[in-house]
């Protein structure tokens, strides 16, 4: 369990957004795992079937509590199309090249937090979950244009967000005491 | 949306830059503790408040076999109820059910012919009707719930949860 539960954990919370919501889930996946030890003891593939159910886990947990009609929200989505925010992008290829390592590491994960469920979820199982964009429509349950819009509108509100805490003075001296 | 190729790939590659350099979060300290108490509370149950699959097998065999025995004694005792039912005590209602299966046939015959009768634009057009007036309600229930319901995306940022 140790060499596993922060690969766990980590899924959970990405998707979820939510550290308490995250450590239940990360309990169930083991109390699965538990039940499941006779396979899962030599299998080669352990870590990607703990991946698997704590993926879904998640995703079970966030539709139903979602309790939101997909469809109206695929329109409210649509309608906020124009909300993305206009990206300057950094002239080296590191939106935060100015931060230590640490910084950087919490300014990512606040930033990811921050994404709206519909934004965060896909791009988590994209660059997490290494998915497919056809895949990641099959998992949400949602088109394949919704899948890439989303992912794109993410994909710019976290570049924003990324930039914006690369400026010196955005930290704070508690941040940068650290 | 007016985003260039160069610019959408420019964007997907620093933030997969960012994102890939993620180290795995820290599961909570009290995580394994967390998981070993309720394995442990689960062990405690007796076998009857567990999940049927880890019952020990005798009992899931005895379990089988009662339910089986249930179900085929509800069968033969609805069957034997049913065929009571039939008895000639109950020959007027058959009767009544015939004669309403002849009138709901004779009343389909009606209609088949008076729908051969009605020109294939007006049906049609009744279809178009209906769908028009079927897509006008759903409009009309999806912007009440907009107006109603909705105040934010499909969902809170995580942040304020």
């Amino acid at each position: 369990m140790r060499a596993y539960q922060d690969m766990v954990y980590s899924t959970a919370v990405r998707l979820t957004g939510n550290s308490a919501q995250a450590e239940d889930i990360a309990q169930e996946v083991f109390l699965r795992a538990y039940e499941h030890f006779a396979n899962l003891r030599t299998s080669v593939s352990a870590g990607g079937w703990l991946k698997t159910v704590a993926t879904r886990l998640s995703l079970t947990h966030l539709t139903r509590y979602r309790r939101r009609w997909r469809l109206f929200s695929e329109l409210e989505a649509a309608e906020a199309e124009d909300e993305s925010p206009e990206v300057q992008f950094p002239a080296t290829d590191d939106l935060l090249a100015e931060l230590t390592a640490e910084d950087r590491a919490r300014v990512v994960e606040s930033a990811l937090a921050r994404l709206p469920e519909r934004q965060r979820v896909p791009l988590v199982l994209f660059h997490f979950g290494e998915l497919p964009y056809e895949a990641i429509a099959r998992e949400l349950g949602v088109s394949l244009a919704k899948v890439k819009t989303d992912i794109f509108r993410g994909r710019t509100a976290l570049a924003a967000m990324l930039t914006s805490a690369a400026v010196p003075h955005d930290l704070t001296p508690a941040t940068r005491s650290r | 949306m007016s985003v260039t190729p160069d610019r959408e790939a420019k964007l997907e590659r620093l933030v997969a830059q960012a994102l890939g350099r993620q180290a795995l979060l820290p599961a909570p300290a009290e995580l394994q503790t967390r998981v070993l108490a309720e394995i442990e509370r689960r062990a405690q149950l007796p076998w009857w408040q567990r999940r049927v699959a880890s019952w020990p097998q005798g009992m899931r065999l005895a379990l089988g076999a009662g339910a089986g025995l249930l179900s085929v004694g509800a069968l033969r005792a609805f069957a034997v109820q049913l065929q009571g039912a039939l008895s000639a005590s109950t020959a007027p209602l058959l009767l009544h059910v015939r004669h309403a299966g002849q009138l709901l046939l004779a009343l389909g015959h009606a209609g088949a012919s008076l729908l051969a009768a009605i020109p294939s634009q007006y049906v049609y057009a009744g279809i178009a009707l209906t769908a028009t007036a079927y897509v006008v309600v759903f409009a009309t229930a999806a912007l009440g719930y907009r107006v109603l319901t909705l105040g934010t995306p499909y969902s809170q940022p995580a942040s304020s949860r």
